[in-house]
C-alpha cells in the first residue's frame, strides 16, 4: 500500500504503507507503517535526508558536520557559534597575510594572572600579581595559506588579526579583533595539516591585545539546566546568564558563555592585565525560574571578587560546545 | 472419455479464435480474452483488460480489468487484478498488484508495486511506491 492515497510528482516511497497518504511532490520516504513516520525521509527538492532515528556509523563520516544546526544542543536562546565547531574550525583574518580563510584552532587567547589571598578581617582579600597571555595556535592544510603565513613567519612583523563568529546561516555576525600579534613557531600539525602559533606582541601593561567588536555579547541566552542569573556590580549586563559552578574550598566560580553574552567580562579583566583598574567587585548569584530578575527566588551575594583567568575560546572536543569561560576569586561569601 | 473432454476443451477456444486485420484475440470464457495486438504492439489478458484501447501501443495488461479505461496511453505494464483500471492518457506506467494504480487517470512514469500500491493517485507523474 505505499502511497496508497497520496498524490503528486517525482516521490519515491519504500516499505509498506510508505508515504501512505503523503501529499506533495519529490519525497522520499521510507517506512513500513503510516502510523508513525517514516524512518527515513528524503527531499529531493532540498537535497536534505532526516533519519527519525539513531544514526550508527561504523566509518568515517566524511565532509563537515555544523553542530550549530543540531537542535537542542546549544540551548534556549544560544544564537552565535563557531561554524563547523566539530572541527573547531573558525574564520580568521590576518592582516596582509590572510584573507578570510577558514582554520583549525588548537589553542586560543586569553589571560591568565596570579591571584595571592591575603587573610585579615572578616573576608579573605584575594590580590592579583602576574599576568599571561595565551597565544593563539591554529592548523591549516591549505597550501596558499600555508605558504602565505611561511612567508609572514620568514618576515615577522606585528599585524592585526580578527577572528570572525558567524550565525547558523553563515552570516557574520561579529568579530574579536586582536592587535600586535606575531609569528611565534610553526611545527607539523595533526592529519598532515601545519600548525602556527602567534603571541602577542607587546608587554600586558599596554594593551591586552583584544578588542570586542561592538556587537558582542549583551544577548539574553538562557540554558534553563545550567545557566543562572549572574549581577557583578559595574560589569556585567542586565539578563546575564552563563552556566555556573562554584568550588566553596577554593573560593573560585566559573563563568561559561556564549559569545552573544559576557559583554563587560572582557573590559574588567582587562583592568587587571594592563593593571589600569584592580577593583575588585561584588557579585552576586542569582536563583531564578526562567533566568531573568522578575522570577528571583533567591541569591547568594560573592564579595571581594577578582577575575584571574579567561579564554576567550574555551571548550574544544567532541563533547562540549565551543564557549567563552571566566573563573573569579571571592573572599567571601553570603548564602542566600 | 474424460481425455477426450478435455482435449476438445482445449481445442474450443481456437476454433472461435478471430483474427481482424492485425488484432489477434482468444476468449477464454467469463468475458476473460488473450489478445495480441499487432499494430497496437500490444498484450491484453484478463476480463476487459485494455478493453476500449483505441492507439495506445505496446501496453501490456495481464488482469482483469486492468488498463480497461485506457485509449491512447502507452508503453505501460499492469498485472494484477483491476491494476491501472483507470487510467485513460497514462502512458510508461508499471503497476504490479492487486489495484496498484488502480485510480492514475493520467500520470507518467510511475512505478507502483505491491498491492493497493498507488493506488488512488490521479494525476502524479515518475512516482515509485514500493
Amino acid at each position: 500500500m505505499a502511497g496508497a492515497f497520496a498524490s503528486g510528482d517525482g516521490n519515491v516511497f519504500l516499505g509498506p504503507e510508505a508515504g501512505y497518504s503523503f501529499q506533495g511532490d519529490n519525497q522520499l520516504i521510507i517506512a513500513n507503517s503510516h502510523a508513525k513516520p517514516g524512518l527515513i525521509h528524503g527531499d529531493f527538492d532540498k537535497d536534505s535526508l532526516a533519519i527519525n532515528g539513531d544514526l550508527y556509523v561504523t566509518g568515517n563520516i566524511e565532509g563537515s558536520i555544523k553542530l550549530s544546526q543540531i537542535i537542542g544542543l546549544l540551548g534556549n536562546g544560544y544564537s552565535a557559534v563557531f561554524p563547523e565547531a566539530l572541527d573547531n574550525t573558525v574564520t580568521i583574518e590576518i592582516a596582509g597575510v590572510l584573507n578570510t580563510t577558514n582554520v583549525l584552532i588548537t589553542n586560543s587567547v586569553g589571560f591568565e594572572i596570579d591571584t595571592f589571598t591575603v587573610f585579615g578581617g572578616s573576608c579573605l582579600e584575594p590580590n592579583t600579581g602576574l599576568t599571561a597571555e595565551f597565544p593563539l595556535t591554529f592548523e591549516t592544510a591549505n597550501a596558499s595559506d600555508i605558504s602565505d603565513l611561511q612567508s609572514w613567519f620568514s618576515s615577522p612583523d606585528n599585524r592585526s588579526l580578527s577572528i570572525i563568529i558567524k550565525d547558523v546561516s553563515g552570516t557574520e555576525t561579529f568579530r574579536y579583533n586582536m592587535f600586535d600579534y606575531y609569528p611565534s613557531s610553526t611545527s607539523a600539525g595533526t592529519d598532515g595539516r601545519t600548525s602556527f602559533t602567534l603571541i602577542h606582541n607587546m608587554p600586558p601593561n599596554n594593551s591586552s591585545g583584544i578588542e570586542i567588536d561592538e556587537n558582542f555579547g549583551s544577548s539574553f541566552s538562557y540554558n534553563p539546566g545550567t545557566d543562572k542569573l549572574i549581577e557583578i556590580e559595574g560589569v556585567t549586563h542586565s539578563n546575564f546568564t552563563p552556566a555556573v559552578q562554584v568550588d566553596y574550598t577554593k573560593r573560585v566560580i566559573t563563568l561559561e558563555m556564549t559569545y552573544n553574552e559576557g559583554a563587560g567580562l572582557v573590559n574588567w579583566i582587562n583592568g587587571f592585565v594592563n593593571g589600569s583598574d584592580l577593583s575588585k567587585r561584588s557579585m552576586s548569584i542569582i536563583e531564578t525560574t526562567d533566568g531573568t530578575g522578575s522570577t528571583e527566588t533567591s541569591r547568594e551575594n560573592f564579595f571581594e571578587v577578582v577575575p584571574f583567568k579567561y579564554e576567550l575560546i574555551y571548550g574544544f572536543g567532541l563533547n562540549t560546545k565551543l564557549k567563552a569561560r571566566m573563573l573569579l576569586q571571592y573572599g567571601c561569601n553570603e548564602p542566600g | 472419455m474424460k481425455k477426450l473432454l478435455a482435449f476438445f476443451s482445449l481445442i474450443i477456444p481456437f476454433t472461435s479464435f478471430s483474427q481482424s486485420s492485425s488484432i489477434s484475440t482468444i476468449p477464454l470464457g467469463a468475458s476473460s480474452r488473450l489478445s495480441f495486438e499487432g499494430d497496437l504492439q500490444s498484450i491484453l489478458i484478463g476480463q476487459g483488460a485494455g478493453n476500449i484501447n483505441s492507439t495506445g501501443q505496446f501496453n501490456t495488461y495481464i488482469g482483469s480489468l486492468n488498463g480497461s479505461n485506457n485509449t491512447d496511453g502507452k508503453r505501460n505494464v499492469a498485472i494484477g487484478s483491476n491494476a491501472g483500471m483507470n487510467n485513460t492518457s497514462g502512458s510508461y506506467n508499471i503497476n504490479l498488484g492487486v489495484i496498484a494504480g488502480l485510480q492514475n487517470l493520467e500520470g507518467l512514469g510511475n512505478i507502483n508495486i505491491g498491492d493497493g500500491a498507488g493506488y488512488s493517485d490521479l494525476y502524479g507523474d515518475y512516482n515509485v511506491r514500493i
